[in-house]
C-alpha cells in the first residue's frame, strides 16, 4: 500500500509538470479532437513506466513517449481508414500544419523557409522553438546523441536563414524591376 | 541570430503560451489521472487477474478498438509463407516448431494498438500468433528472431520483424537487442505493443504462461 501511495504521489508530481506541455505538443501536431485521446495514451505509458522516468527532468522523456504515441496514432488512423475501404492518400510527411501564427504576426518568408526543410529537420526546429528544448533535451526526445542534434539543428537554422536571405534578395530584385518599369514623365 | 530566430519561430507557434490548455488541477484532469492510476500494471502480479473496469470511459474506448481489431483479425490473420495456423487461439497447448520459411511481421504499422487497451491476460489469451523468440540480429529496421517456443498461431523456426520506413527498432519503450529474448504477439501481421509484446521479463513470461496454459 505504501508503495502504491508513493507511486501515485510520484505520478501526480510528474503530471503537474507535463500535463500542459503535452497538450501543447499534441495540439501542435495533430487535430484538436485527437489531443485528449493522445494525452490519455501518453499518461498511461508514463504511469506504467514511471520507474524509467528521469525524476530530475521528466519533460524531455515524456515528449519522447508522446512522440511514439503520436506516431502510432498516425499509423493507426491511416490503417483504420484503409480497413473500412476508403481511398486515402498517404499524407505527405511534410503536411503537418505549421500552425496558425499569432494574429498580429505574419512572416510568409519564414514559413516558406520552414517548408523547405525536410520533416525531420522541421521537427527539430519545432522542438527547439516551440517546446523550447535545448539540444541535450531534444536528444532525449528523439533518441539521438546531443552532438548529432546540435549539428543538425545548426544546419537547419542556417538553411532557414539562407532561405530568408534569398527570398529578401529576390523580393528586392522584384522591387527594383518594378521601379525601372515605371513610365517616365 | 539564434535567439532572434527562435523568437520569430515562436511567433508561428499555434499553441503559443497565450493559448489556454486544460490545467492539471481541474476536476476532469484529476478524474483522468485517477482513471489512469487505476489501470492495472503489467509488472504487478494482481494484473493477471484484473479485468477492465466496466465503468471506465478509457476502458470502453479501448474495448471498442479491441473489438474492431477482433472483427478484422478473425478474417485476416495473415499467413506468411504458409507457416501460420490461421485462427489458432490460446488454450490448445504449444505448437511444434517446424522447418520452413520465416514468419514475417510488421513493427511499423502498429497503429491497431495505438490506443492501448489495458493489459489483461484474457486478451492476451486470444492473441495469435504468440511466441517466445531470441533476437539473433538487429539490422536497422529489421529484427530477426529465432523462435524458442510457439504459444499460438505458428510453427516457423524464425520470425522477421520489419519496421516502417525510417523507424528504428525501438517501439513502445523497449529496444530489440541481439541475444535478448522477447515475447511477441501480433494481429494481422502486425506486432501488438502496449505491453502485449516485450522483453521476456519474469512478469510477462508468467502472463504468457497463464494466458496460453493448456
Amino acid at each position: 500500500m505504501d508503495i502504491d501511495l508513493a507511486r501515485r504521489g510520484q505520478f501526480e508530481s510528474v503530471v503537474d509538470v507535463v500535463y500542459e506541455p503535452l497538450q501543447r505538443y499534441f495540439a501542435r501536431r495533430t487535430q484538436p479532437a485527437d489531443v485528449s485521446e493522445l494525452l490519455n495514451d501518453a499518461l498511461l505509458v508514463i504511469w506504467r513506466r514511471l520507474d524509467q522516468l528521469p525524476a530530475d527532468d521528466p519533460l524531455p522523456w515524456s515528449y519522447g513517449v508522446a512522440k511514439r504515441c503520436l506516431a502510432n496514432h498516425r499509423r493507426g488512423s491511416q490503417r483504420r481508414l484503409r480497413l473500412v475501404g476508403k481511398m486515402i492518400e498517404r499524407a505527405p510527411r511534410d503536411s503537418v500544419a505549421l500552425g496558425t501564427p499569432m494574429a498580429e504576426f505574419d512572416n510568409p518568408r519564414l514559413e516558406a523557409a520552414l517548408a523547405e526543410l525536410d520533416e525531420s529537420d522541421r521537427e527539430l526546429i519545432r522542438l527547439w522553438a516551440w517546446e523550447q528544448l535545448e539540444p541535450r533535451e531534444i536528444a532525449v526526445v528523439l533518441d539521438m546523441t546531443p552532438n548529432a542534434v546540435s549539428l543538425r539543428l545548426t544546419r537547419a537554422k542556417k538553411t532557414i536563414v539562407s532561405s530568408m536571405e534569398r527570398q529578401n534578395v529576390a523580393a528586392a530584385g522584384q522591387e527594383g524591376l518594378g521601379h525601372r518599369r515605371e513610365p517616365r514623365p | 541570430m539564434n535567439e532572434e530566430l527562435r523568437d520569430q519561430l515562436g511567433r508561428l507557434d499555434p499553441m503559443h503560451p497565450g493559448v489556454p490548455v486544460e490545467s492539471a488541477a481541474t476536476t476532469s484532469s484529476r478524474a483522468r489521472m485517477e482513471q489512469i492510476m487505476n489501470t492495472p500494471l503489467i509488472d504487478k502480479e494482481d494484473s493477471l487477474t484484473t479485468s477492465i473496469p466496466q465503468s471506465s470511459t478509457i476502458g470502453e474506448r479501448r474495448r471498442r478498438n479491441w473489438m474492431l481489431l477482433g472483427g478484422v483479425a478473425a478474417a485476416a490473420v495473415i499467413a506468411v509463407g504458409g507457416a501460420v495456423i490461421v485462427g489458432n487461439r490460446g488454450g490448445d497447448g504449444d505448437t511444434q516448431i517446424a522447418a520452413g520459411p520465416p514468419l514475417e511481421l510488421s513493427l511499423g504499422d502498429s497503429g491497431v494498438m495505438s490506443s492501448c487497451i489495458m493489459f489483461d491476460v484474457a486478451f492476451l489469451a486470444n492473441m495469435s500468433p504468440a511466441f517466445a523468440g531470441t533476437a539473433t540480429s538487429v539490422d536497422g529496421e529489421v529484427v530477426t528472431l529465432t523462435v524458442d517456443r510457439w504459444y499460438a498461431g505458428g510453427d516457423a523456426a524464425s520470425v522477421v520483424l520489419s519496421g516502417a520506413a525510417g523507424s528504428p527498432a525501438l517501439i513502445d519503450g523497449f529496444e530489440f537487442v541481439a541475444g535478448q529474448q522477447y515475447l511477441i504477439t501480433a494481429a494481422e501481421g502486425t506486432v501488438n505493443f502496449c505491453g502485449y509484446s516485450g522483453p521476456a521479463t519474469p512478469e510477462l513470461t508468467a502472463a504468457f504462461e497463464a494466458a496460453f496454459a493448456g
